[in-house]
């Protein structure tokens, strides 16, 4: 075979990924084997550090015995003439090895070799290894042509062992960097886990502590009326005991006693204050009674203001629940206020429709109760690109601007102790809350107060769902 | 010679139901609802005894019962509440050197003993002079 015909072999040979590099490099090592009739070929690559090197691909003609089990890890300090030959010139060439540097010889002897031609395995730039052709059963004369071949082939080969080792790295650092990657997704997951369990630690604490608010708030609350209702019993018991000492002194009467009995009951009388008791009986079993009212109503209060467990959510038309808000509240407006309303129609949201029309009848009463003389409540409704608005404007007292931020706080009231809670708003503002809405509010004292609920449009998914 | 109790409750059945446990008492009861009020009656009036709640709109009692010490020091202070911070206990201690604190509900022995303690406190001081 000529030599263009070996070596377009041995470069198809190499190009044709179909088998590992390998198998590619050993087919390519039995073809100049074969070719030149050689007694060995071998590639031997150094160590990362470059102070030792190694064999890793051999042929051997039928009959010469394999070297590349002993020739693993052999450092450059016991060949130190190995590389400068070769980087020097290039090639190490011997027709009889007797004539090399001794510690040559010491290491090509022992291995029965009589000739050989060393080429350098260049990868980037860099001798890495060098590619071998023995001869044992003769001192070979190496001709031209052959150096030129091998030569040529050694490029190759150099070449192709280079591509190997940058295909090796990449796949090494793809691998790390997967490795990293899953690590990295690792720490993140973990992160996000501890993330969303200090998020609901937090949201816990301040469920507990605004429970532990509330309940401090209801306490207070809760214990003014139970001081008096509970003064105002005793009190009874003793006008009971005083109306008990009157009546044993009416029985007294056996018909003769007229003026004395008369004398002992005004007695009775005078000394107790009777006038007074009477009214003041009246008077007791009004602000019991309605201290009792209050803690009921603190109670239903906070019924409503704690998280109930269903939440029956549905289609709700908003004008409907203005209109129906309107109707319960209609005979305490109707003398105080104007009403005027601008309802546009819009769509459908989804919530709990008793809970909405709560928060407006609550809305329209605040309203009505700021109008002290005359004045105008207006409702208006209507959708604003993605929202729907409802607003309650009145043209009341307004609010105190030092007031604003407390409105919606638990129990706050401007008003009188005895009417209502003040909750009203702090419960409103949580069902607005849960409807995924928002509640603003605009007042100037003197001028009137306007409230304003934001609800979201429901989106394609939820419309379809309800 | 009746001493003069003053009672401050924003609440006006508080005030009514203190009023019916001390008809008996030989004292006289007079009530306001608010701080501003209690401060223009202690211009003019010498009671021996106020008892204030401390929650109450506008100003608290609290602030009351301090001002009470710094211009009327001979009236003897008590606070009545239904609302038990720490804090403001502290400071009716310390500040306003109240002379008992009534935590709201009230039992009536209990408020008719403090009373009686505290009128007696009041009439020591003026023999003290």
């Amino acid at each position: 075979m000529t030599s263009l015909r070996i070596l377009s072999n041995i470069a198809l040979k190499i190009i044709t990924q179909k088998k590992g590099f390998a198998d590619r490099i050993n087919e390519v090592l039995n073809i100049i084997g074969n070719h030149l009739q050689v007694s060995r070929v071998y590639i031997f690559r150094d160590n990362e550090d470059g102070m030792a090197t190694s064999n890793i691909y051999e042929w051997c003609k039928k009959g010469i015995d394999t070297q590349i089990n002993y020739l693993q890890n052999i450092p450059y300090t016991t060949i130190p003439s190995w590389k400068p030959m070769l980087e020097e010139k290039g090639i190490i060439f011997s027709e009889d090895i007797s004539k090399l540097p001794e510690d040559l010889q010491d290491i090509l002897a022992p291995q029965g070799i009589k000739s050989l031609l060393v080429f350098p395995l260049n990868v980037e730039q860099k001798i890495s290894g060098f590619i071998g052709f023995d001869e044992n059963i003769i001192h070979r004369k190496w001709s031209a042509e052959e150096k030129d071949l091998l030569k040529t082939i050694s490029g190759i080969i150099s070449n192709a062992y280079s591509l190997e080792i940058k295909e090796e790295a990449l796949r090494d650092y793809s691998e790390m960097l997967e490795k990293r990657v899953a690590e990295r997704t690792k720490e993140l997951r973990d992160s996000l886990e501890k993330l969303s369990k200090a998020q609901n630690k937090m949201i816990e604490q301040e469920k507990l502590a605004s429970v532990g608010l509330l309940a401090a708030g209801v306490a207070h609350e809760i214990n003014n009326p139970t001081g008096y209702i509970i003064s105002n019993i005793q009190t009874l018991g003793e006008y009971f005991s005083i109306y008990n000492a009157l009546m044993e002194a009416q029985e007294k009467y056996d018909g003769t006693n007229h003026d004395e009995v008369c004398q002992l009951i005004q007695n009775i009388k005078d000394e107790e204050n009777f006038d007074e008791i009477q009214t003041d009986i009246t008077d007791l079993l009004k602000d019991s009674l309605a201290g009792a009212q209050r803690i009921k109503n603190i109670v239903v209060g906070l019924q409503n203001f704690s998280q109930p467990e269903n939440e029956d959510y549905s289609r709700v038309q908003l004008n409907q629940v203005v209109e129906d808000s309107l109707y319960v509240v209609w005979n305490k407006l109707k003398y105080k206020s104007k009403v005027s309303r601008d309802l546009q129609k819009v769509p459908d949201i989804l919530g709990n429709a008793n809970q909405l029309e709560q928060v407006v009848v609550h809305l329209l009463l605040n309203a009505a109760d700021a109008i002290h003389d005359e004045g105008t409540i207006s409702i208006t409704l209507y959708q604003s690109s993605k929202n729907i608005v409802l607003e309650v404007k009145d043209s009341g007292e307004g609010i105190e601007r030092k007031y604003m931020k407390k409105i919606f706080d638990p129990f706050f009231s401007t008003r009188e102790v005895d009417e209502g809670t003040g909750l009203g708003l702090s419960i409103a503002h949580g069902i607005i809350q849960k409807h995924q809405g928002s509640i603003e509010v605009e007042s100037e004292q003197g001028k009137g107060s306007l409230f304003r609920l934001i609800f979201p449009v429901m989106d394609k998914e939820t419309s379809e769902n309800h | 010679m009746k001493y003069e109790i003053l009672l401050v409750d924003d609440e006006p059945a508080v005030l009514s139901s203190l009023k019916r446990e001390l008809r008996k008492a030989p004292f006289t009861v007079s009530t306001v609802n608010n701080v501003a009020e209690a401060l223009a009656y202690l211009e003019t009036n010498h009671p021996a005894l106020v008892i204030s709640d401390h929650k109450m709109p506008e100003r608290d009692g609290l602030s009351l019962l301090c001002e009470v010490k710094k211009r009327w020091p001979k009236i003897v202070r008590v606070m009545l509440s239904g609302y038990t911070d720490m804090g403001i206990l502290v400071e009716a201690i310390n500040e306003a050197e109240i002379f008992r604190f009534i935590a709201k509900p009230w039992e009536k022995d209990v408020l008719i003993r403090i009373i009686h303690e505290a009128v007696e406190k009041y009439t020591l001081q003026e023999d003290n002079l």
